[in-house]
């Protein structure tokens, strides 16, 4: 049998540069629109609702963010470290406040708040109303003199967080002057891919 | 590198050394890319990986500046009053301007919004009164909100704390 004739080829080598160029686009656009999941409030967990036709983004600077999870307690965030120091004593503290006396408040177990089960960071409870709005009026000064820029309030509520403990919040929003915030929420999608 | 070489093996042949190098050298001159791509495929699938494509949007609110005692008279005509009861339903009911309101009716978020559209378009003024029952969801206070805010029309509307009178309303839709 005849041997098989290899055809020797010459090691061929590919020019990658093209294949390069395309990699560090790509990989530009993503450094350029990465936005880290802020560490803030992502302890606490919360399922947003949907809605239609929210066009603005989140801000994503000097921010304060209240969270209400489904038991009704309400915690406060910021996302400066500063802030935090400043006001509560201590950076990486949460506030947490719970103005529904006639419900029973879900973060002394901290079971409730996430699936880990377990909080990173130190709450500081809030008991009393006057203590709240000040804490918030504290949030805002502060932040301005720290960062120089209006702190932006968000409000993420859970789906199954009562209305009641939605409206103490915005009253007290409304008395400590912070007549401007915005509801945090997921874009519709589809049912089935609501499950 | 070379220039270092060319220091150690002495003066005398520095020239000459230096000569041979310059032409011997860059002639199909190649980098390997190969561990630089690596390198640069981890960071892709690094961002690729952290980025978060689903940002949440949010909903703006603007709460009236004013006092809280300060009261504001409007006529009842103009007013629509959208209640939400403990169970979900949802009470639609116009007001009068003789300072009662019409039979509420039930109506679900779509209908909802087809009927404020259409009072909307007739009444330049008016003003939507939501009152919500403290143990509704928050989800349905964003439903409505949202419905209020996909509306073709002016949006004007407070919150408004539910009071025994406004049960007694949701009563005739079945609470």
């Amino acid at each position: 049998m005849p041997a098989v004739k290899k055809r020797i080829r010459p090691a061929q080598r590919i020019d990658m540069t093209p294949y390069v160029d395309v990699i560090m686009l790509i990989l530009t656009f993503f450094i350029l629109t990465a936005q880290f999941k802020a560490e803030l409030s992502e302890d606490i967990q919360v399922n947003l609702p949907n809605s239609g036709n929210d066009t603005t983004k989140l801000p994503e600077r000097n921010v304060m963010t209240l969270v209400i999870n489904r038991f009704g307690d309400i915690f406060a965030d910021v996302d400066n470290v500063k802030v935090r120091e400043d006001v509560l004593g201590d950076p990486i503290a949460l506030a947490v406040y719970h103005p529904d006396s006639t419900t029973q408040p879900g973060y002394k177990n901290p079971s409730n708040l996430n699936e880990k089960g377990e909080l990173n960071r130190p709450l500081v409870e809030f008991n009393d109303r006057e203590k709240f709005k000040k804490l918030l009026i504290d949030f805002r000064l502060s932040s301005k003199s720290n960062v120089g820029k209006d702190l932006r309030i968000v409000v993420k509520g859970d789906k199954d967080a009562d209305i009641g403990t939605v409206q103490d919040l915005m009253e007290i929003l409304k008395e400590t002057k912070n007549t401007r915030f915005a509801f945090v929420t997921d874009l519709e999608q589809d049912e089935k891919e609501n499950k | 590198m070379a220039s270092v070489e060319a220091a150690d093996s002495g003066g005398e042949h520095r020239g000459r050394k230096k000569k041979k190098w310059m032409a011997r050298k860059r002639i199909g001159f190649h980098i390997d890319m190969t561990p630089y791509v690596d390198v640069i495929m981890l960071l892709l699938t690094f961002f690729i990986m952290t980025t978060t494509l689903n940002q949440p949007q949010v909903m703006q609110i603007n709460l009236p500046k004013g006092d809280v005692t300060e009261v504001v008279k409007v006529d009842m005509g103009n007013v629509v009053f959208i209640r939400v009861s403990e169970k979900g339903n949802i009470g639609l009911s116009k007001g009068k301007s003789d300072g009662t309101e019409e039979q509420p009716i039930k109506v679900n978020l779509e209908q909802m919004k087809r009927y404020i559209e259409g009072w909307g378009q007739q009444n330049k003024d008016m003003i939507m009164i939501l009152k919500f029952h403290r143990k509704a969801k928050y989800d349905l206070m964003i439903s409505v909100l949202d419905e209020i805010n996909k509306a073709a029309i002016e949006k004007r509307y407070s919150f408004s704390k539910m009071e025994e009178p406004d049960l007694k309303v949701l009563e005739v839709i079945g609470g």
